[in-house]
């Protein structure tokens, strides 16, 4: 088993600027288009079946929960464990991963073990870790953490393996310390990777806490999908499955932003 | 100054190549997993760990031999596998005409390349409600959404893969005015083949995992719903030799692939 990329490294590629005016409109009119084929398709699967909720209904069903402010102690008990998972994943993954990539020795020791950890359907551990950490917060969040740990060292491992040798030789010859190594060379070189980890390890901790919410957690927005599911009331459910994804699409892009920044501001 | 910097090198060279009189990397890894599973068991043995926490690895071991000597066991791994080996197939057959298209048809491509970037953050198995009102409670709504899951890495990594190939190579073809058919076989897919294979890799990685979370939450049959059983019958011994056997699959799926893609990439490179 080996460690391979798991984002096409080399984002910028993929941001690159297309030529022509003539082709740029007709990209932005596709572009605008996708939304509103979306919204055609649900408009039709509404009428054509009754267990798809209509739009109007839902947005009412939305605005309602939003005002009422019933929500928001599933959305803060959701956001906040897959808040907390990521950050100790980050805090844990990004320095082992470098520490791993540097050294092909402990790499080969552990490569087979984080590439399991990383194949492994970590869903499967909830049940595990409420046995540890019993019913509260706290085993949602050691679920998210075990969630997003993986993907950010793959990709971390990828990351610092990348870096060119020459640019370390060149940075010991400058009597760098390591430390100063880390900050100047190593990082600044593996950012699109970890970057594309952290996204990854991000989606990937979110998606496993609603599915933990949805097998028997105490509250979150998983727990209120699955209780609307059961009582029937669709509008509800469906609000909430938008107000997730558009969670999900907020923190993809809040990633987004700040690799950006630390791209300018390292480079 | 000068002086600080040579010394500087002299304290970091020798550390570099000191030879080091290390075992083999893979015995280091048997005694990290046999060290952990050693600890596990003797702590659990002294009653230090809860056994409705976490049963001792023996006591797992035993379960899992008389697990392997019924049925029931096989009739699970049997509906997992096969329906994440439909979803994976799936998304591969679609997943790659549909990143060659976006690389034929250039504004699409560039077009919907955020989106499907942004697609592998959306949750896609929050819409299994839906999917069961669309597609029924069967194993529908399951295929539907692991091969979503799947697809999008296998577009992605086509679609770049095909980005990448040197333009030379392609000015090439067109020189020795090759037919369609000999410029892809000849010259395409040898040269965009070792970057998608990733895609397909995770588009696998993807389709188990989405099939045994969907099944953990909804299924009547499958491994992911018979460690949700053992677990909501406080069967521990039972849930982690079913967990155990999840990552075993998972283990050889990511290995088969990967050796796949070490052949593939030496034939090819």
């Amino acid at each position: 088993m080996t460690i391979a990329p798991t984002s096409p490294i080399g984002g910028s590629r993929l941001l690159r600027k297309s030529g022509a005016d003539g082709s740029r409109r007709l990209r932005h009119l596709v572009q605008a288009a996708v939304p509103l084929l979306l919204l055609l398709l649900w408009i039709l699967l509404s009428v054509r079946m009754d267990l798809v909720p209509g739009v109007v209904q839902t947005m009412r069903a939305l605005a309602s929960s939003l005002r009422s402010g019933e929500i928001s102690q599933d959305s803060w008990s959701t956001l906040s464990s897959v808040v907390a998972g990521f950050a100790i994943a980050v805090a844990v993954g990004v320095p082992l991963g470098f520490a791993l990539g540097r050294s092909s020795y402990w790499l080969k020791v552990f490569e087979p073990i984080v590439a399991a950890g990383y194949a492994v359907p970590r869903i499967l551990l909830y049940p595990i870790m409420l046995a540890i950490f019993g019913f509260g917060i706290e085993s949602k969040v050691a679920i998210a953490f075990l969630s997003a740990v993986f993907p950010i060292l793959v990709s971390t491992i990828a990351g610092a393996r990348s870096v060119s040798l020459i640019l370390v030789k060149l940075a010991r010859s400058m009597g760098m310390s390591h430390l100063q190594r880390f900050a100047k060379v190593l990082l600044p070189a593996a950012i699109p990777a970890v970057a594309a980890g952290l996204r990854m390890g991000l989606g990937s901790s979110f998606i496993t806490v609603v599915v933990a919410e949805m097998s028997g957690a105490p509250e979150g927005l998983g727990v209120v999908v699955k209780k609307d599911y059961g009582s029937q009331q669709l509008p509800e459910m469906f609000s909430v499955i938008l107000l997730i994804v558009v969670i999900a699409l907020a923190g993809n892009l809040l990633l987004g932003l700040v690799e950006r920044r630390s791209r300018r501001h390292l480079s | 100054m000068a002086d600080a910097r040579t010394s500087a090198v002299r304290r970091v060279r020798p550390a570099r190549h000191r030879p080091r009189a290390r075992l083999p990397a893979s015995i280091t890894r048997l005694i990290v997993i046999f060290g952990l599973l050693g600890t596990w068991e003797l702590l659990s043995r002294r009653g230090l760990i809860d056994p409705f926490t976490a049963p001792r690895p023996t006591k797992i071991f035993e379960e899992l031999i008389t697990i392997s000597r019924g049925s029931e066991m096989y009739s699970h791994l049997y509906r997992t596998a096969s329906t994440a080996l439909i979803s994976f197939v799936l998304a591969v057959a679609l997943g790659i005409p549909i990143g060659v298209l976006l690389w034929r048809i250039r504004v699409l491509g560039d077009a919907l390349e955020p989106y499907l970037l942004t697609l592998r953050a959306v949750p896609t198995v929050v819409f299994y409600p839906i999917l069961l009102a669309i597609l029924g409670l069967n194993v529908g709504p399951i295929i539907a959404v692991a091969s979503v899951m799947a697809i999008v890495p296998v577009i992605i990594f086509t679609l770049v893969a095909l980005r990448t190939v040197n333009p030379t190579l392609l000015k090439l073809a067109a020189s020795f005015s090759m037919s369609p058919s000999q410029r892809w076989r000849i010259v395409i897919i040898p040269a965009a083949t070792p970057l998608a294979l990733p895609g397909v890799k995770q588009g696998m990685i993807y389709a188990l995992l989405a099939t045994v979370s969907m099944e953990f939450i909804l299924a009547d049959r499958g491994l992911g719903f018979r460690v949700a059983l053992a677990n909501s019958r406080f069967e521990v011994v039972t849930m982690y030799a079913y967990i155990f056997i999840v990552i075993v699959i998972s283990v050889a799926a990511h290995s088969a692939i990967s050796a796949l893609e070490r052949k593939v990439r030496r034939d090819l490179l």
